[in-house]
């Protein structure tokens, strides 16, 4: 019989390409599996997906046409396998969200001009961050490439 | 396109009435509540949501109870965030290769290290994208739900 194999959460963003913080919300969350060794908390291995799987699928599902149902219900099918237990909720979860949406929604008033639509506001962010952040960016050679 | 990076632009629409390419955004909020996606996004993601609905709070578009609705709703809707190691040195040697700007270059490093299409309304970052040969779609051209 294979011997299950428990991972730190640290080692299991690692293996997952995901943040620590992500983890940790999935552990707490349930939506990913994890075990008490000791009171420290544990993944199993067998929870994740192995990163080139996802590699993978990542790199095929890039090449399909939006829309389709038979590649949605193999995603479907993928996501339930490589999230046990968990699937259901993180739907409903979304669904939550999305109902939150529309009705934040229906409180937005339209824009009043050019200057404040989601472009514009979101523009006039990122203008300003990314001047700010280049601010600390040491000017550097050009280099030949 | 299942594996995506979906940028900001694409996430305000959910939350605005009156705003272009609004059908697009509408169906992709459909194969999230569906679970056809996959979706992945950089350390500014929130910020800049944030940020974008502070100016819309004080242009009077939105109450502030709105702000706090829509922020704990995308909180809700987890998704992915970027594998964080080295990321703002590569996401600033993008901004410098392509000449886009720094936030732009988030998403396209998280496009680029999730392998996954960026999906995004700003034309800028499209053409970011294109510059560094990612897959990537203008929220103009996803359709709509019944189409």
């Amino acid at each position: 019989m294979e011997e299950t194999t428990y991972l730190t959460a640290a080692q299991a963003a690692m293996r997952l390409g995901i943040s620590l913080r992500t983890v940790r919300r999935r552990i707490a969350d349930g939506s990913l599996p994890s075990v008490k060794i000791g009171g420290a908390v544990r993944v199993p291995v067998s929870a994740l997906e192995p990163p080139e799987a996802r590699q993978q699928v990542a790199a095929r599902e890039a090449a399909v046409a939006y829309g389709s149902e038979t590649d949605e219900a193999y995603i479907r099918r993928w996501n339930r396998e490589h999230w046990p237990d968990s699937w259901e909720r993180m739907l409903e979860r979304r669904r939550w969200a999305f109902a939150q949406l529309e009705e934040a929604r229906k409180q937005t008033k339209p824009p009043s001009g050019p200057h404040d639509t989601v472009d514009a506001m979101l523009n006039q962010v990122r203008d300003e961050f990314g001047q700010r952040l280049l601010q600390f960016i040491p000017e550097r050679e050009e280099s030949a490439e | 396109m299942n594996a995506t990076v979906i940028d900001a632009s694409v996430i305000l629409r959910w939350a605005f009435e009156d705003e272009t390419d609004r059908d697009g955004a509408v169906a992709i909020a459909d194969a999230l509540q569906a679970g056809a996606l996959l979706v992945t996004a950089p350390p500014n993601f929130l910020l800049e949501v944030a940020a974008s609905l502070v100016i819309a709070l004080r242009a009077g578009r939105i109450p502030r109870r709105t702000l706090d609705t829509v922020m704990g709703a995308l909180a809700a809707i987890a998704i992915d965030e970027t594998d964080p190691h080295r990321f703002a040195e590569a996401a600033l040697e993008v901004a410098l290769r392509t000449g886009v700007r720094v936030p732009d270059a988030a998403y396209l490093e998280t496009a680029r290290r999730a392998r996954s299409t960026l999906i995004t309304a700003d034309r800028a970052q499209f053409e970011g994208a294109m510059r560094m040969g990612l897959a990537a779609i203008p929220l103009s051209e996803v359709p709509a739900r019944d189409s």
